[in-house]
């Protein structure tokens, strides 16, 4: 698009979901910054079909691009816990595996251990309730995992 | 600890991801480097035009006096690196800190990329085999014999995907910013020393900071290099040569497989040729891709492993910084078990005899690297798998094998050094198209003549040499014109 003299902005797009793959605050700024120029909001997401869309919320310079999702309560809840202890959770900016509950009308599924870890974020204020950040492959998984769509 | 940022023609980067790169032996930090994506690599080649406009714009001539004051900073001056301040020793110690490499070798390869800067002007005399060098400026000029001659660049920059464990080999790229081509780096990630270092020094001398970029990073940013820059150069195994074989826009440096034949005519007299024969495997710890792994002869070939094996044999690892220190550390868990392991298993082989073992075990594992000790091997015929295999340490094959079979059967050779005064043998050697770098005499395999072209010739690979016509009244005008 450059190359014809236009950009992502120009051609009237506002905002990007974007997902699919792990997303690193470090790439997140490059596509803001180099990419997006300011002028398109993105929101790295994260879910599954047990989950739903966990949105980030804004990723910005002052917070180092870090990266933090908030599950779509309260259909679904996200809690970090100890690699060991599933039961209990860690520490606010703690690591641990990502828990996920599922409750909607038609499924349940209680405390499903995901494949991912991550640090424990505190409650924003447009998602009142725990977070997780640096989400990457569960380190003792990390080798078998397959990242992306599918 | 250094803070070393990612340069982006010129401009420092800090990434939000760094790697912290280690010594080697205790583990201890030396550097974070930031670490780059393909994406950001991508994006920048969009404007590697300009490194050539900003090269353009400073005659070639004064490139060359530039980048010789750049090689006496490199040497002995104290240059800027990321946050901090770097001296020629400091130089020396972080790269062997890092690399494995003993002081002194990372020293003494500082003297060749010096030796290369302040020649530079020879170098270019021998690389472009004499040509009007603002031909290359203006893509065309009138050459000493009084014809038209084009060399058109092929690219804006020239790319490099370098290695971590072979410091000598950065002397390649040297010659590009006065051909006023720019360059993009890919430092080997425990070698982000000379491209640095390097860089830093030609800044300082006056070459335009924009003309440079260096991207540390993992194998996507390789990968970007390749795919973004229409000429590059990457340094890897035998997979990586398989995988470029044929792409005219990436020349493959990989395993050299070096050789030292001994003709009919001479090798009644072998003990004359011992100290060479030595030399050139085990200098510089036996890592270059010039270093010889195999000598071939048609007799006396197990009274000539065996002299070499008692000159290198005894050879056992020693600190760093000792001056005598002859080998180089694998710095990469587990590299010095696989390959040992992968040695022994040749050495099973009917008719191949491990030389060295009765000067104590290869293998010396530390905590956190190993070493190999020199190895020499005897293969009583060319058939052994062992007798076609190369690695990084002083190893060498010594093959029995008849002359008049040994040309075939020697496969691929970066240098080959063929002792003979038989004229039909040294004529065969010549003919060899699978012998890159021909040494006709008793010269060491690593005995380089900077004024020959290494492994193919660099102003071939960046310029197209093509037809090019001007009408005969301009052509005063193109005589007269400067670069």
């Amino acid at each position: 698009m450059e190359d014809q003299g236009s950009s992502i902005a120009d051609a009237g797009i506002t905002g990007i979901f974007s997902g699919g793959t792990e997303f690193t605050p470090q790439w997140t700024r490059f596509a803001m910054e180099e990419l997006l120029d300011d002028r398109v909001y993105m929101t790295p997401t994260y879910g599954n079909t047990l989950m739903g869309l966990a949105c980030s919320r804004p990723v910005t310079a002052e917070e180092g691009y870090k990266i933090s999702y908030y599950a779509p309560q309260p259909r679904a809840v996200i809690e970090v816990v100890d690699f060991d202890d599933n039961d209990q959770r860690v520490g606010y900016g703690k690591t641990g595996r990502v828990k996920l509950t599922t409750l909607t009308k038609e499924f349940f599924v209680p405390g499903f251990m995901e494949r991912d870890e991550g640090e424990r974020e505190l409650p924003y204020k447009k998602y009142p309730w725990d977070g997780v950040s640096g989400v990457r492959p569960f380190s003792e998984l990390a080798e078998a995992t397959t990242v992306g769509v599918y | 600890m250094l803070k070393i940022p990612i340069l982006r023609w010129g401009k420092p980067y800090e990434s939000l991801e760094s790697e912290e790169i280690v010594h080697f032996e205790t583990g201890e930090p030396v550097a974070t480097v930031s670490q780059a994506n393909g994406g950001l690599l991508q994006r920048d080649m969009r404007k590697a035009s300009r490194a050539r406009d900003a090269l353009r714009e400073i005659p070639v001539d004064e490139l060359i006096k530039r980048l010789q004051h750049a090689g006496k900073l490199y040497l002995e001056g104290t240059l800027p690196l990321g946050d901090g301040q770097q001296t020629p020793d400091d130089f020396a110690v972080q790269q062997s800190a890092t690399t494995g490499l003993p002081v002194h070798m990372c020293k003494a390869n500082m003297q060749k990329n010096f030796f290369v800067l302040s020649h530079m002007d020879q170098m270019l005399d021998a690389l472009t085999r004499g040509l009007d060098l603002s031909i290359l400026t203006r893509g065309y000029g009138i050459e000493g014999r009084g014809v038209v001659v084009s060399y058109q660049a092929q690219a804006p920059c020239l790319g490099l995907v370098l290695p971590s464990n072979s410091p000598g080999v950065h002397t390649l790229w040297l010659p590009v910013i006065p051909m006023q081509l720019g360059l993009v780096l890919k430092p080997g990630p425990q070698e982000p020393w000379t491209p640095y270092r390097m860089t830093s020094a030609f800044v300082e001398a006056g070459i335009p900071a924009e003309a440079i970029s260096i991207y540390p990073g993992s194998g996507d940013v390789g990968a970007a290099v390749l795919a973004s820059c229409k000429r590059s150069m990457i340094f890897g195994g035998l997979p990586t040569i398989e995988r470029y074989r044929g792409d005219p826009s990436v020349q493959v440096h990989g395993p050299g497989f070096s050789k030292i034949l001994l003709g009919d005519d001479v090798v009644d007299h072998w003990e004359e040729y011992i100290d060479l024969i030595v030399d050139s495997v085990y200098l510089n710890s036996g890592r270059g891709c010039i270093n010889c792994s195999g000598v071939w002869a048609s007799r006396h070939t197990r009274e000539i492993a065996e002299a070499i094996a008692q000159r290198i044999g005894p050879i056992e690892p020693l600190p760093t910084d000792d001056p005598n220190a002859a080998l180089a550390a694998f710095t990469v868990p587990g590299t010095a078990t696989a390959i040992w392991n992968a040695i022994e298993a040749d050495l099973r082989e009917e008719g191949v005899e491990h030389m060295t073992e009765r000067y104590g075990k290869r293998k010396v594992e530390h905590e956190r690297c190993g070493y190999l000790r020199p190895t020499v091997v005897h293969c009583d015929s060319p058939e052994a798998a062992i007798a076609h295999k190369e690695y990084m340490y002083p190893f060498v094959s010594v093959v029995q094998c008849p002359q008049n079979k040994m040309i075939d059967a020697i496969g691929p050779t970066l240098v080959a050094t063929g002792i003979t005064d038989d004229p039909l043998f040294a004529h065969q050697l010549t003919d060899a198209t699978h012998i890159d770098r021909l040494n006709l005499g008793p010269i060491p395999t690593i005995k380089l003549d900077w004024l020959q072209p290494h492994e193919g010739n660099l102003v071939e690979f960046l310029f197209r040499a093509r037809a090019f016509q001007v009408p005969p009244e301009q052509l005063p005008k193109v005589s007269t014109a400067t670069g």
